[in-house]
């Protein structure tokens, strides 16, 4: 199920919102459990009993991790549950990819698997893994509470595409929190921003993105406005999914970490990293590269190291070379920004937000495209183009221009200032418009949902 | 960068009663919509066709076991669900209101919107290749093969420089060079150029009764057939306003005003008998299309009910005028019942004749006098037929 459906927003998310407030305290975590559950077998049931599995053999790992801690043994147990999970992941992810790249170089003919990826598996395997090195580490006392694991691995907000939610974040407040109004109103409002972000912004993006990429023969025009709506798509979409996330768990008492902050006006790459997809970055920063030596190391190792992060990276958005060289390329700009690159651009803030944008805007190009071949086209059409303009770009510009620039100052921390501005000048009326957004949002998301599936069907077009 | 999640400024400020008084009318009302519209849906009964789509709707799913197993009963409800959702289509106005007025949106679903209102499709951008089967179908036939291609909306928008160039994509030049090229078939062209935008709905792709009167009085002159014209007292106008195919694609926020749908008393075409699937005595006009409440009501069928695969229209009074085999789509509909007062007609919607249907046997089997092919220049998509049963 996805939040941006009718049956989740009018039937799903209804029913549980007032039968948790009706329960006790007690049954509450099971209520969201079974909740979380249907959430995640609605369209795909059969992939509902690898997430338990998953949850159960993390489940005993962490047992024997804590059970055997000063026993020798219990880096090999650590071990194997790295390979168990990173088996799963690797199956259903990467079998496929694997395959077919060994056949490619080197003529072999071997049978690719055709597996069908369980939804959410990369989330739910980095919130298993995390759980038992946080338990091996020291950081949290491990669970013996079952049903609390599995909420905590399958509590539906963060299920399906995050945020990595690391353990330590929410096992105090899976025991015990508090739900308060104020939380409430604010995950409402959080959520129907999301909601909004996605429905509205992103699939308006999405439409123009999507339209651009399947042409041919792109004008420089056209190109940018292709990358500059995909970039934006991409962001809405994510970030929305983030503040719905971070929005229903409000709603229930949980408080997430953020996981986006205003990505784009970044002044380097590095920090671009620290404001987009904040809990992946910072999941591979404390499970991989400070495991790995970090900073602490030579400046040699530094940078193998670096590569190894960006490299997963990569390769966890998604099983394609492009996404590895997506990963590649901003491992490359991240160690030149770290040997001299960042230096100079501290000294150029403005040059260095539209350097920045730039790097980002065409390591967009190799992520959305299917093959190498397609992404250098594209980018020789960004920078090196046979047609500036074309009536394919003029088109895009009258039809979706407006809908860009909006995305644009909402991809800025500016519409947050300025409502903040207003809201406070304005006293009671202005708390009073903050609510009435929340809801007007609300109203304009589910139009543009319903809308998506319009479909009027117009006879034989004579 | 990892934050927790922080109070605004405003809510540490603010006064806590009323916040608290917003936090709780956020809260319930937020549920209430939920709920409201949720249980709504559930508990209304099952609408089976929507007017402004023009669709059935999804209807409920009965469960088994395998459709929960394979997901597919659960992608169906979805589908039912949203199909019948409480306000839907006011939810799909609302988003045509944002497209429209925020976004500034000139296209929806395609169709762009005009500066005057005149709604208009795009127009594709290849030639349209013209079968072998018509130049055959000529030299089988025998007879003088006539071709009224009404121009699109869009050819005459773009002749009269309404539209921007991308929504044309010389529209002009391919109409042209089609006309040439059903000429070079050895068809004789009967020249709809002079058509004017103002003989078209706004709201929807055909001509209007002024369209179809020109067309009519351009048909009869060059074929060589009596020309009957009603009087002014003949015109009658639908009270309703008429909102046709575009605007049913674009919603009801992007039309500026609905159309009057014209036509002439049914009186006027007394003594002409339509017969179709296999019944004589049918209606020339169905007022009851004009009669009926409703922004989507299709209004354009109260010309002879719609589309038939094969019907005749002739004068019981005068069986000794010519015979014509009008081969026709929609935008035939208004015209014919005018075309019926001068001459007979043997009329086949070639969309939907079977595929073995020969319309050649069929022209010898009636003995036709002429060949009319009736249609507006959007004909690409017909080709493929045409070439199958020509």
């Amino acid at each position: 199920m996805l939040f941006s459906s009718t049956i989740f927003l009018f039937l799903f998310l209804p029913t549980v919102l007032l039968v948790y407030y009706v329960l006790p305290r007690t049954f509450r975590n099971g209520w969201l459990l079974v909740a979380s559950l249907f959430f995640y077998a609605f369209g795909e049931p059969r992939f509902a009993l690898l997430m338990l599995l998953s949850v159960t053999i993390n489940y005993f790992f962490a047992l024997f991790v804590d059970f055997y801690r000063q026993h020798v043994g219990v880096k090999w147990i650590m071990f194997s549950m790295i390979v168990v999970n990173l088996g799963l992941l690797g199956w259903f992810k990467y079998s496929g990819f694997f395959v077919r790249s060994v056949n490619e170089s080197f003529g072999l003919s071997w049978f690719v698997p055709e597996v069908v990826l369980p939804l959410g598996i990369s989330f739910y395997t980095f919130h298993a893994m995390s759980y038992v090195i946080d338990i091996y580490k020291g950081k949290e006392a491990v669970q013996k509470n079952p049903l609390d694991l599995a909420l905590y691995i399958a509590f539906f907000p963060q299920l399906v595409a995050g945020p990595i939610v690391r353990y330590n974040t929410i096992a105090s407040q899976i025991e015990c929190r508090q739900e308060t109004v104020s939380d409430f109103a604010r995950g409402v409002r959080r959520f129907t921003i999301g909601l909004s972000k996605k429905l509205i912004l992103a699939n308006g993006c999405g439409q123009v993105a999507d339209a651009v990429f399947n042409m041919k023969d792109l004008s420089m025009g056209l190109a940018w406005i292709g990358i500059i709506a995909y970039a934006l798509q991409i962001y809405f979409d994510f970030s929305g999914y983030s503040d719905m996330a971070i929005g229903l768990a409000l709603m229930f008492g949980f408080h997430f970490l953020e996981n986006f902050n205003y990505p784009y006006i970044s002044k380097s790459v590095s920090e671009f990293w620290r404001r987009w997809h904040i809990s992946l970055g910072s999941w591979f920063r404390d499970y991989v590269y400070i495991p790995l030596g970090g900073n602490r190391v030579s400046p040699w190792r530094q940078y193998r190291n670096l590569a190894i992060v960006w490299m997963l990276t990569g390769l966890w958005h998604g099983a394609s070379w492009t996404f590895v060289a997506w990963g590649a390329y901003y491992g490359v700009w991240i160690m030149l920004e770290k040997a001299f690159l960042g230096r100079w651009l501290e000294r150029m803030p403005v040059v260095s937000t539209v350097w920045t944008l730039i790097l980002v805007l065409v390591g967009w190009v190799f992520f959305r495209s299917e093959t190498f071949p397609e992404a250098v086209m594209y980018i020789q059409a960004m920078f090196v183009p046979d047609v500036l303009w074309d009536e394919r770009a003029s088109y895009q510009l009258v039809q979706n221009g407006v809908l860009l620039l909006v995305a644009c100052i909402a991809a800025t921390p500016i519409p947050k200032y300025l409502g903040e501005r207003v809201v406070v000048s304005l006293g009671k009326i202005g708390t009073t418009m903050q609510y009435g957004y929340a809801m007007l949002m609300l109203f304009l998301a589910t139009s543009a949902l319903v809308a998506s599936t319009f479909n009027p069907f117009i006879y034989f077009r004579f | 960068m990892e934050q927790p999640l922080m109070k605004t400024q405003q809510e540490t400020n603010q006064t806590p009663s009323f916040d608290r008084i917003m936090m709780w009318v956020t809260t319930v009302s937020f549920i209430l919509v939920l709920l409201t519209i949720g249980l709504g849906t559930l508990v209304r009964e099952d609408r089976v066709r929507s007017q402004l789509e023009n669709r059935t709707l999804a209807q409920s799913v009965e469960p088994t076991v395998e459709g929960i197993a394979t997901g597919k009963d659960m992608l169906k409800m979805e589908t039912y669900f949203t199909d019948q959702l409480l306000l839907r289509g006011t939810f799909v106005e609302i988003q045509a209101l944002l497209s429209k007025d925020v976004f500034r949106q000139p296209f929806r679903n395609g169709i762009y919107t005009a500066k005057n209102d005149y709604m208009i499709e795009p127009s594709a951008s290849g030639n349209v290749k013209i079968p072998q089967a018509f130049k055959q179908f000529v030299g089988e036939v025998d007879r003088p093969v006539y071709m009224a291609l009404a121009p699109s909306k869009t050819v005459i928008a773009e002749r009269d420089k309404l539209i921007p160039s991308y929504v044309a994509s010389n529209a002009n030049e391919r109409y042209e060079k089609m006309v040439r090229d059903f000429q070079a078939a050895g068809m004789t062209n009967l020249s709809l150029q002079g058509l004017k935008l103002s003989d078209y709905f706004k709201t929807d792709h055909h001509w209007n009764i002024d369209g179809a009167t020109e067309a009519y009085q351009v048909i009869t002159k060059r074929m060589g057939l009596s020309t009957t014209l009603p009087e002014t007292k003949w015109r009658k106008e639908d009270q309703h306003a008429y909102y046709g195919s575009l605007a049913r694609k674009t919603t009801l926020s992007y039309a500026a005003s609905g159309d009057r749908l014209d036509y002439y008393a049914p009186a006027f075409f007394n003594g002409i008998d339509v017969c179709y699937e296999g019944k004589c005595g049918r209606p020339v006009i169905d007022e009851s299309f004009v009669k009926q409440e409703g922004d989507y009501v299709d209004r354009y069928e109260v010309f002879l009910r719609g589309n038939h695969d094969i019907m005749s229209m002739k004068s019981a009074a005068n069986r000794n005028r010519p015979t014509i085999l009008v081969l026709k789509d929609s935008f035939a509909n208004p015209v014919l019942p005018l075309l019926a007062k001068s001459a007979n007609l043997e009329i086949v919607d070639i969309r939907y004749v079977p595929k073995s249907f020969d319309v050649s046997r069929f022209a010898k089997q009636k003995q036709i006098d002429s060949v009319l092919f009736l249609h507006n220049s959007n004909i690409a998509g017909l080709m493929k037929t045409y070439e199958d049963k020509l």
